[in-house]
């Protein structure tokens, strides 16, 4: 049985350093440490975008977490699927529900500021449906808090540095995932995400 | 008593506020609040906040603010090999020195920054450090003296 829903709002910042953010990995196992504190590259293709990673966490000494395809659709959309608890015997929801999430980042050109959609597909067996209300509140807790962490992150950056600069991003010793792709779309020579009328 | 190595970036005084007033600070840093071995945020007036590690009987103070992208140092970790570790992307600088000493990033992403295109290049780092505010102790309170950049 699917069920789907979305949770929406607006990140106030341009749609260059949303998406910045989301590709910086390098902040994911310390500014969101309290939700993972291992990520591992195990595999990546990229011609297609794609890397399978895992995500883990110590829990009374074992090792627990999840693996997961991760994929960037330029400029700004970000799809999370085919996800499998870790280690693979571990008692997990992922066993008998499958959950793919995308993230949609649109311009709000009047503001330079950004929408922020995700949009969950959960199909889950049908003795899990009473609970796919209390699944989505949990997912939503969960995005909204990172969400929050990262916001965090922009306004103080936008404080010290400006509201529009990505520079640091863009700066070639600085890693950030898919930085070709960034560059070519929000780099220097770039052109606007949204074409004035 | 301030030990050797925090001498070489400090003096001790009795008696009033430091001279020439404009060469510190207004707020002063009271001692007798410190936690040892933590971080301490202390403001010192005209939007300036410094971070304050109290180590054996010297004091580490650096501008709150990671020279790598802006992070609150205040909610830095200090580490058992006398570093600190931003909170946003784990960089670690010496104590000692306020230098980048290690990006945990480096190892966790190897694969992929070994792959990544003509677009990343390590060797171009800048050498990040922490910025080092020197201080002059009177009784129990460190003033910390302006850098010229902020004058």
């Amino acid at each position: 049985m699917k069920h789907r829903f979305t949770v929406e709002y607006e990140i106030d910042c341009p749609v260059a350093i949303a998406v910045a953010v989301y590709l910086d990995a390098e902040h994911y196992v310390f500014l969101h440490k309290k939700y993972s504190d291992t990520y591992e590259v195990l595999s990546y293709e990229p011609e297609t975008c794609k890397i399978f990673i895992r995500e883990s966490w110590e829990l009374f000494g074992l090792r627990i977490g999840q693996t997961c395809m991760t994929e960037y659709v330029p400029p700004a959309e970000f799809l999370n699927y085919d996800i499998e608890p870790y280690p693979r015997w571990l008692p997990s929801v992922h066993h008998v529900m499958k959950t793919r999430t995308r993230v949609v980042y649109t311009e709000i050109p009047e503001r330079n500021s950004t929408w922020s959609r995700l949009e969950i597909d959960l199909d889950m067996p049908f003795w899990l449906w009473p609970l796919r209300r209390w699944i989505e509140r949990a997912i939503t807790r969960l995005k909204v808090e990172k969400d929050e962490q990262d916001i965090d992150m922009i306004r103080r950056r936008a404080a010290l540095f400006g509201r529009e600069n990505n520079s640091i991003y863009l700066a070639d010793h600085q890693f950030i995932l898919h930085k070709d792709h960034y560059l070519k779309h929000f780099g220097a020579n770039s052109k606007p995400l949204t074409q004035p009328a | 008593m301030l030990d050797a190595a925090a001498r070489a970036t400090s003096s001790q005084t009795t008696g009033g506020r430091p001279g020439p007033p404009d060469a510190f600070y207004p707020r002063p840093i009271d001692l007798s609040g410190l936690r040892p071995g933590a971080v301490n945020v202390r403001d010192l007036g005209e939007g300036v906040q410094v971070i304050v590690v109290p180590g054996g009987e010297q004091l580490h103070v650096f501008r709150e603010i990671c020279p790598h992208m802006g992070g609150p140092l205040g909610e830095a970790t200090v580490c058992k090999d006398a570093t600190l570790e931003c909170p946003w992307h784990g960089y670690r600088f010496s104590l000692e020195t306020g230098r980048l000493v290690d990006n945990p990033n480096a190892r966790i992403m190897a694969e992929l920054r070994r792959r990544a295109p003509d677009c990343f290049k390590p060797d171009k780092a800048p050498g990040y450090a922490l910025t080092p505010m020197t201080y002059q102790v009177v009784g129990d309170r460190a003033y910390v003296r302006r850098r010229r950049s902020d004058a």
